[in-house]
């Protein structure tokens, strides 16, 4: 390998589509040539599942790592090929009540780093999927070593996901200052049908300053072919909603731009809803 | 005076915890409790239909310098009906554990004695849930956690997280701490079955759904003039489901170690009866 490949991260709250969307830019970006490996960074491990045929790829590495040792033959085992030869694995996580979820993810992440297996399966674009909801020190840990210099904040105009996109700039931010190379690359609009919603998004991102790099509209297409066990670009290439991920997976390969964001006051996100509820 | 009775609201982030955890303390202090409501939760917004708005946190107070019981007191609202409100607050994003962050708020109320000094007798702590690492157990270890009650609604992956908070207890007690669950609190989203949905995944687990909440119109209405439904609409039905809930979180002292069951278990009860629904109509 002479080139390194190109990592980014999606960060957002828990629920909000941030792996549906991880998992159709996967698809989009190895039609465009990229060499994708997705790495599901959240304790739930569904962050692949349907570049898998719906099923979730396992073992996870935390688990594995626990059950036989982190040597590189276990951790090979568990990389899966996944639809279009994507490269699939997940972190996985601590046991409920136990550890911290976020330091696990980051051990993880270094194992795949101390066998050097990004360069050597040849990935030329690595998507980390990473739960936000909480972004203490823990959920940091990817930001801060280093592993994705760019972060896309995944949200919808609902409060507790903006709430979750500003708590992320916050993080990053936070990070930047203290020496971790890492900044916000825009943020992806994941609507879910709120009033307003592209205006409500487009000011957050002002208000933060960051730009919007996508609008992804909600469609039925979506259940229908995850409830197929597969992603959209899978079971409906031809369809509009195939289209809008295809323009996302452009407008990043384009993308190269990266900004420190500013986080604003929950009162501020509070009283951006409320002026555009009131329209 | 004796230690306040104390109950802790578990629940997935957006699921109507601090809504029904503030109507739970409006309707309780109707009933003559003294009740004070810690909002647990770094998004610091638990008290503020009871409290009128967003209010300063502990721990923010914790980073600007010097605690000590004034700034405390400093810190406590008194809102409707002589209810008692404070934010715990949370670490800055990025650095810091959540978790421990609200123990340290919750240990800063105990060593001044600010229950007893205020004459509780209900101590409510609404608590997110979303991610049940070790640092969000903290509370659940040191003893915040005897009588947990679980907001959900009939969405499998709230359900899911309901089941993370039940393994959390469960492996809490097993290693010797002194929590429990009492309960399900069913704040339904107009899902069909709803009802029946939470009722099966309960009885799996081994715990009681309390009170099952209608979506209703009025909270979000009251919401918007910063109030609860007990407070803005004392007459309606809806005021009446949360005098009800608090009667029967009065009544119930029973509680539960839960047993969690695998997502496996989770989404075949909610898509049979979603399959149901398509037979209906």
């Amino acid at each position: 390998m002479t080139q390194q490949a190109r990592q980014i991260a999606l960060y957002g709250k828990g629920g909000i589509g941030k792996s549906t969307i991880a998992s159709n830019l996967s698809v989009a970006l190895a039609d465009l040539g990229e060499k994708v490996f997705q790495i599901g960074c959240s304790p739930k491990i569904d962050s692949t599942a349907f570049l898998n045929g719906g099923e979730i790829v396992q073992p996870d590495i935390l688990e594995q790592t626990r059950r036989k040792g982190d040597a590189k033959e276990h951790l090979m085992a568990c990389i899966q090929r996944g639809y279009r030869g994507i490269l699939c694995a997940e972190t996985g996580g601590p046991e409920p009540a136990v550890g911290c979820a976020g330091y696990g993810v980051k051990l993880a992440l270094d194992l795949l780093r101390e066998h050097d297996l990004i360069a050597e399966l040849g990935a030329t674009f690595v998507i980390y999927d990473v739960i936000g909801d909480v972004v203490c020190g823990g959920f940091a840990q990817p930001m801060r070593s280093g592993y994705a210099r760019e972060i896309y904040l995944v949200t919808s105009g609902e409060m507790l996901s903006l709430y979750s996109a500003n708590n992320i700039c916050g993080a990053v931010r936070a990070m930047s200052e203290e020496g971790a190379d890492v900044q916000v690359g825009g943020i992806i609009n994941n609507m879910r049908g709120v009033v307003q919603e592209r205006e409500l998004v487009e000011e957050f991102g002002r208000m933060v300053g960051a730009p919007v790099l996508a609008y992804i509209p909600r469609s039925p297409i979506v259940q229908e072919a995850e409830g197929e066990g597969g992603t959209v670009l899978e079971k409906r290439p031809d369809s509009p909603q195939a289209e809008v991920y295809r323009e996302l997976a452009r407008a990043l390969l384009e993308a190269r731009e990266t900004v420190l964001p500013t986080p604003v006051e929950l009162e501020e996100i509070l009283a951006l809803i409320r002026r555009h509820r009131a329209q | 005076m004796g230690e306040p009775r104390k109950v802790a609201i578990y629940g997935k982030g957006g699921i109507g915890k601090s809504i029904t955890s503030s109507n739970l303390s409006a309707a309780l202090s109707h009933l003559g409790e003294r009740v004070m409501q810690v909002g647990c939760d770094p998004k610091r917004d638990s008290i503020a239909t009871l409290c009128g708005g967003l209010q300063p946190t502990i721990l923010s107070a914790v980073d600007q310098g010097e605690v000590s019981e004034e700034v405390v007191r400093g810190l406590i609202r008194e809102g409707y009906h002589g209810v008692l409100g404070v934010e715990s607050g949370g670490p800055k994003p990025g650095s810091g554990c959540a978790g421990r962050g609200v123990l340290t708020a919750l240990r800063i109320l105990e060593e001044y004695d600010i229950f007893q000094k205020y004459g509780v007798t209900f101590a409510l702590f609404d608590v997110l849930g979303d991610v049940v690492c070790g640092g969000f157990a903290q509370p659940m270890r040191a003893g915040y956690a005897r009588e947990v009650y679980i907001v959900t609604c009939g969405e499998s992956l709230t359900l899911l997280q309901v089941n993370n908070i039940a393994a959390s207890v469960r492996r809490l007690h097993e290693q010797g701490a002194d929590c429990a669950v009492a309960g399900l609190i069913n704040n339904m989203r107009g899902i069909e079955n709803e009802e029946r949905i939470v009722e099966e995944v309960a009885e799996r687990m081994g715990v009681p759904v309390i009170a099952h909440i209608p979506r209703s119109p009025l909270v979000q209405e009251a919401e918007m003039e910063a109030k609860t439904v007990v407070e803005a609409f004392p007459d309606s039905e809806q005021a009446g489901v949360y005098r009800t809930l608090a009667r029967r979180v009065l009544d119930n002292r029973a509680t539960y170690v839960p047993n969690p069951i695998g997502f496996e278990e989770i989404r075949p009860i909610v898509s049979r009866y979603a399959s149901g629904r398509k037979h209906d109509s």
